[in-house]
């Protein structure tokens, strides 16, 4: 690996992690009382990986960030629920990135990672906590995962056309 | 979309499993209690077959309450009791009623006996003049107890020597129980059905509970202090459950309570230290009797007969302790629930 | 820019809020299921049915013989003008397939409905 690479690589895994960190500003425990479920902010930095860089890196990155931020806020569930939940949505976005431009934009591609996301993190808690009750909170998750997966999903088509712009290649 | 499709199929059906449409019940009122006899089975509820085989057992519970009542003129019993000693011929169902309970007082030691009739009506519990009666009259009651004075001399034939006087209520609601999975049995060969009979406290679980994984029947045994509610459950399958407690018949006098459970040897309340005794057979009429002896031979004398004679039972004490014979483990998956309440499980 | 709106979007966003609405349905199904009824009888037909909620606060009176009173999501036989009090004694119902039968009276008070942790008591 190019040591350009890897040093994007640790940007974007640094970016990750402050997300994460920055996600816990939005009381989402107040709505849905499951300790551990989030946003996914994060995972913008995860389709910009898809985009520019490979699955193979995203994949990484998204590893090195659920297992760093998690010992950082020192939570099992969280790690947990974090890994499932990016895992999932890594998966849903790699698919639906081969249909972009034809069936889709990437706003739609964003809102799938996000409610696949929240499909993740649900069935972990699920297995986590042996209760099917959890699922009560997935409803209220996938409508929130539309608009929230809209913002990521602009942000990241923004930052993409900047970098055209600019000719910054990786 | 199709995945969308599938996932929403699962969910569905996740829901439409969990309803009840699997259940044909009918209640009524006989050998004064309340009984309730469920049909169970995919789609029992709007089933015509499942419907007739309910009221099929509810008429086999109805045809029994004349051959083991004591009450009733115009019932054998009546007449067996009021024959002073003649010898009379009394209907198949009641010969074997009483057949059954001359085994059970042999076994139990007389520790259960079906003719305390005299001292059950002396003391009167559950009537308005239920009171303690005198020494002299309980002994005159007793003078007439003892299984020995019962004579079983086939075809029907039944004799009753020194003033003995027969009462079945003791094993009543377990033969019904036994003769309602006999008739489901007989009925429902293809097995299409399983029942639930509830008889006035008796449960018999017979076949496949439709509602629940490995198919168990979840049966509670109730909290002494309130029978509402339970301290511990049983799943159970092709077994009847069978409890005997001081806490649903009795009065009180001068702040003592006196329930309904005598003690053969003394004519009066079994003080075993005991609040009940759960016992789980194959045989409802067994454990109906079995539950009353070893209510009467209380604890210690009740865990050494079930190691004994194999009989799988649970024992709650007026201390709160809760015992399980090895035979429990045996045959049926037992859970403890009563902590809460105070009470712990002595193993 | 790769956000220009195309047909696919739509329906990916159409996917979600259908699986979501869906799911909602379903829960809600559910815990109609789940809810419990109080059933009175009395000679062997039903006289009131009442869905038990947390705001439930009812009185029952049948002729001065027996009393039922629900409470929240609870049931019980307050009063019987019986010798033998059974039904009385038995407490209170809180969960389905749970009975209080006054048997002179011929009353049974049973709550239905709902899932169960078991399915018939001994005692």
């Amino acid at each position: 690996m190019k040591a350009k690479k890897v040093s994007f690589c640790g940007l974007l895994t640094a970016l990750a992690i402050v997300l994460s960190l920055a996600e816990r500003l939005f009381p989402l425990d107040a709505v849905v009382p499951v300790p551990g479920v989030k946003l996914g902010l994060a995972n913008v930095v995860t389709l910009f990986a898809l985009t520019r860089l490979s699955v193979r890196d995203a994949f990484f990155i998204l590893v090195c960030r659920v297992t760093i931020s998690s010992v950082l806020m020192g939570s099992v569930t969280a790690f947990l629920f974090s890994l499932l939940g990016g895992l999932l949505s890594l998966v849903a976005m790699y698919l639906l990135l081969r249909l972009e431009g034809r069936f889709c934009s990437l706003l739609g591609v964003s809102v799938a990672g996000a409610a696949a996301h929240n499909i993740g993190q649900v069935l972990a808690a699920i297995f986590w906590m042996q209760t099917a009750a959890v699922a009560a909170y997935l409803p209220f998750l996938l409508v929130m995962s539309v608009p929230l997966g809209l913002v990521t999903g602009l942000t990241c088509s923004v930052v993409l056309a900047h970098m055209k712009k600019i000719e910054f290649h990786v | 979309m199709k995945r969308i499709a599938a996932l929403l199929a699962a969910l569905l059906c996740l829901s439409g499993c969990s309803g009840s449409g699997n259940v044909c019940s009918t209640d009524f009122f006989a050998m004064d209690t309340f009984m309730s006899i469920a049909v169970c089975g995919e789609g029992a509820e709007d089933s015509e077959a499942a419907q007739e085989l309910a009221t099929e057992l509810e008429q086999r519970v109805n045809v029994l309450e004349p051959a083991l009542s004591r009450t009733r003129e115009d019932s054998d019993l009546y007449r067996l009791n009021h024959a002073e000693g003649a010898v009379c011929t009394v209907a198949e169902d009641t010969y074997a009623a009483i057949a059954d309970a001359v085994e059970y007082a042999k076994l139990t030691g007389g520790a259960f006996d079906p003719t305390m009739a005299a001292l059950t009506d002396l003391w009167g519990i559950n009537t308005e003049d239920a009171r303690v009666p005198s020494q002299n009259e309980i002994e005159q009651a007793l003078s007439g107890v003892g299984y020995e004075n019962i004579e079983l001399l086939g075809d029907g034939r039944v004799r009753l020597l020194n003033g003995a006087q027969l009462d079945l209520g003791g094993i009543g609601k377990g033969f019904a129980t036994d003769e309602v999975q006999a008739a489901w049995e007989q009925r429902d060969r293809s097995g299409t059905w399983s029942v639930l009979a509830r008889l006035g406290g008796n449960v018999g679980a017979f076949g496949e509970n439709p509602d629940r994984d490995g198919g168990n029947w979840v049966v509670g045994i109730a909290d002494p202090d309130n029978s509402a509610d339970y301290l511990a459950t049983v799943a159970v399958k092709d077994l009847s459950v069978v409890t005997s407690g001081d806490y649903e018949r009795y009065f009180e006098q001068d702040g003592k309570r006196y329930h309904h459970i005598f003690d053969p040897a003394t004519g009066y309340p079994a003080e075993s230290g005991l609040r009940s005794v759960t016992v789980i057979d194959e045989s409802s009429t067994r454990a109906d009797a079995l539950t009353t002896a070893l209510f009467v031979m209380g604890l210690e004398e009740g865990m050494m007969f079930c190691a004994e004679n194999q009989i799988a039972a649970v024992f709650i004490t007026a201390d709160r302790q809760v015992y399980t014979t090895q035979q429990v483990g045996e045959l049926c998956t037992f859970s403890f629930l009563g902590e809460e309440k105070g009470y712990t499980y002595a193993q | 820019m790769r956000s220009r709106m195309k047909w696919g979007d739509a329906v990916i966003i159409g996917a979600v809020l259908l699986v979501a609405a869906a799911l909602a349905a379903v829960l809600a199904m559910q815990a109609v299921g789940d809810r419990l009824y109080a059933e009175v009888w009395k000679d062997g037909s039903l006289v009131e049915r009442v869905a038990l909620e947390e705001q439930t606060d009812r009185t029952i009176e049948l002729d001065g013989h027996n009393t039922v009173v629900l409470l929240g999501k609870t049931a019980k036989m307050q009063y019987a003008d019986c010798r033998d009090q059974v039904c009385v004694r038995t407490g209170t119902l809180t969960r389905a397939g749970q009975v209080a039968v006054c048997l002179p009276n011929r009353v049974v008070l049973k709550i239905t409905g709902g899932q169960s942790d078991i399915d018939a008591i001994v005692s």
